[in-house]
């Protein structure tokens, strides 16, 4: 251990950035840098691979084992009903719960949130640092499974320009995209507002939207649900009450509004951890 | 020198505390603390629940007060985050990133402060060799000790050079080399003029860092200013000293004899004496000549009083006089 009176060097080494704006950008990077591996380097991560994997088992097994005859639906057909039963009601929601509130929940279960709230770091930046990171990795699993599963299926009935033109891959891909941030600014809030946010993640997305098509049509535009349902190309709503079925939000206004719901959901959270005491067990 | 309403008042006090309250439903954990604390090193001194790290984390901005307030250079931390640029904060928890290594987790809380990458690593650098963690700074902290993991955050409480320090039981767990070189390096940064603050439980390591306490407990500030005067106030009452030795009956019988000794307790199912005495010095000076002229095999010697508890039931006891 060195003397710190003869030990200048800290004292003497260049500062903090000076531009406000500079440092906010670069402060966002490193929060960014940081959760990306903090969330790579989980367990957790392996279990969200698999669960990517599961449309591409999926539409290996149609594609390889179903046995080709009349009355039999064609690729485009299984890779719509795949879509929408496996990423939007299952990988998309999960990955969300999953990851989402992991974001400040596991700051706070691992006690670092103690040592990032002491830094001079605005709380909305570890906000859309933190945010940003879980989108990216996100993302880029999902966009990689459904591109997998778009190959495997476009060529299952011989003619992969035919699938190609029925199913443009970038309007699933903005599903998946639009999804995975909207549900994960809204798990990431249940992350710095619940004790338990995967419960509370679990309950909203199995419980209360999974009663969608019992919901008056106000109410299904209280979900997230009734917006992605309104992005997602070759959707039919069932409805299981005819007085209750509504018509879905035009795409546009559907986009702008899940990202309308991504930014208010990641200023609550901005504002959770403004308002909200982090404490320990020792702390009294 | 004790304060309620109003604390010793020194040269430019950099954290002020007024009429500051914190209780968590019924729990009361600081209970109207008014406290000026200026450069150098302060002690905060409390046992376990005194409500110690309540303060700090008041003073770090981590918790809002109930009641009253707390100021850093005449800002609120709890509301004005930039006050964290001239704070560092080693709080009490283990909180770490385990899959890093001690140098990039440092690097790391540098660059969330905003140093640039190659700054970072150099002051980053610079703190681990201060707290003497540069060899094994590229070891996962997984596999750091405890006394290791103290020094990291530690390193990371002082790596951006803060004017400011509050370390909460910074010295937990080192060992005795450990705690030597952090108390010269806690003692060397209140010597340049910064406003160090040291919580603990242990009334030597406060004295090994400064002269300058404040004893709390139940969430009140017991009595705050000068170490040897809680020293002086300890001695009004007599101190306890208890004595594992092989003739435990003689020598009782031989401390009985000096003026000092106002009591002598033979445990029942033990080799062990309790003594009571209102000279401690001069206890201590005369005891070892004691025992070797006697040829007594003593196994341990120790003096429950200096625990910090005694302390504070003395004081707790002088303010109900």
């Amino acid at each position: 251990m060195n003397d710190v009176s003869e030990n200048t060097a800290l004292a003497d080494l260049p500062g903090p950035i000076g531009n406000a704006a500079v440092r906010s950008v670069y402060q966002t990077w490193a929060a960014t840098r940081l959760t990306l591996r903090n969330l790579i380097l989980r367990k957790r991560t392996l279990l969200m691979i698999l669960l990517s994997c599961v449309p591409v088992v999926a539409a290996v097994a149609l594609r390889y084992w179903l046995p080709i005859g009349t009355g039999r639906p064609e690729a485009h057909q299984f890779f719509s009903g795949l879509f929408i039963s496996l990423y939007v009601y299952f990988v998309i929601v999960l990955t969300a719960i999953f990851y989402g509130a992991s974001l400040i929940a596991d700051e706070r279960s691992d006690r670092t949130i103690a040592l990032l709230l002491a830094r001079p770091v605005a709380r909305e930046i570890l906000v859309i640092g933190k945010f940003l990171a879980y989108a990216a990795g996100a993302c880029v699993m999902l966009l990689a499974s459904l591109a997998v599963t778009y190959s495997i299926l476009s060529g299952m009935d011989g003619d992969a320009s035919a699938f190609r033109r029925a199913v443009p891959f970038w309007r699933h891909a903005r599903v998946v995209v639009l999804g995975v941030t909207a549900y994960g600014a809204v798990f990431t809030f249940f992350g710095a507002t619940f004790k338990r946010p995967v419960v509370a993640g679990f309950l909203y997305c199995f419980v209360w939207e999974s009663i969608l098509p019992y919901l008056p049509i106000f109410l299904k535009k209280l979900t997230l649900m009734h917006y992605i349902h309104s992005v997602t190309p070759h959707w039919k709503a069932k409805e299981v009450l005819l007085a209750f079925a509504a018509e879905p939000t035009p795409p546009g206004q559907a986009v702008w509004t899940l990202l309308g719901i991504c930014v208010a959901f990641l200023a609550l959270t901005a504002i959770a951890l403004r308002t909200k005491e982090y404490k320990f067990e020792k702390e009294l | 020198m004790t304060s309620e309403a109003g604390g010793v008042e020194r040269a430019e006090n950099t954290i002020e505390g007024r009429e500051l309250s914190k209780w968590y439903g019924e729990v009361i954990a600081v209970n109207k603390i008014t406290v000026s604390i200026g450069a150098g090193v302060t002690g905060l001194l409390g046992p376990n629940g005194a409500g110690k790290t309540t303060l700090l984390n008041l003073m770090v901005g981590q918790l809002k007060p109930s009641q009253g307030e707390v100021t850093i250079r005449g800002r609120r931390p709890w509301s004005d985050r930039s006050v964290h640029q001239v704070v560092g904060y080693c709080p009490d928890i283990d909180s770490f990133y385990a899959w890093m290594t001690g140098l990039e987790f440092v690097v790391a809380m540098l660059r969330l402060s905003g140093f640039l990458g190659r700054a970072a690593r150099q002051r980053a650098k610079a703190a681990l060799e201060l707290v003497g963690l540069l060899d094994t700074a590229k070891k996962k902290i997984g596999a750091y000790s405890k006394g290791m993991r103290q020094r990291l955050k530690l390193a990371q409480a002082i790596a951006h050079d803060p004017e400011i320090i509050l370390l909460d039981e910074p010295l937990g767990g080192m060992d005795p080399l450990g705690r030597k070189q952090t108390i010269d390096l806690i003692r060397t940064y209140g010597q340049q003029g910064r406003t160090v603050v040291v919580s603990s439980h242990i009334l030597h390591e406060i004295e090994a860092m400064t002269n300058t306490i404040v004893v709390m407990n139940n969430g009140k500030i017991l009595a705050e200013g000068d170490v040897h005067e809680v020293r002086e106030l300890l001695d009004k009452y007599p101190r306890k000293v208890h004595i594992t030795c092989d003739k435990a009956r003689y020598l009782s019988a031989k401390l009985v004899e000096f003026d000092d000794v106002v009591s002598v307790r033979l445990e029942r199912d033990g080799p062990g004496l309790l003594v009571e005495t209102v000279k401690p010095d001069a206890f201590f000076n005369r005891l070892p000549e004691l025992i070797l002229s006697n040829n007594i095999d003593v196994e341990s010697l120790t003096s429950p009083d200096d625990t910090v508890e005694a302390v504070f039931k003395y004081l707790v006891e002088e303010k109900n006089r």
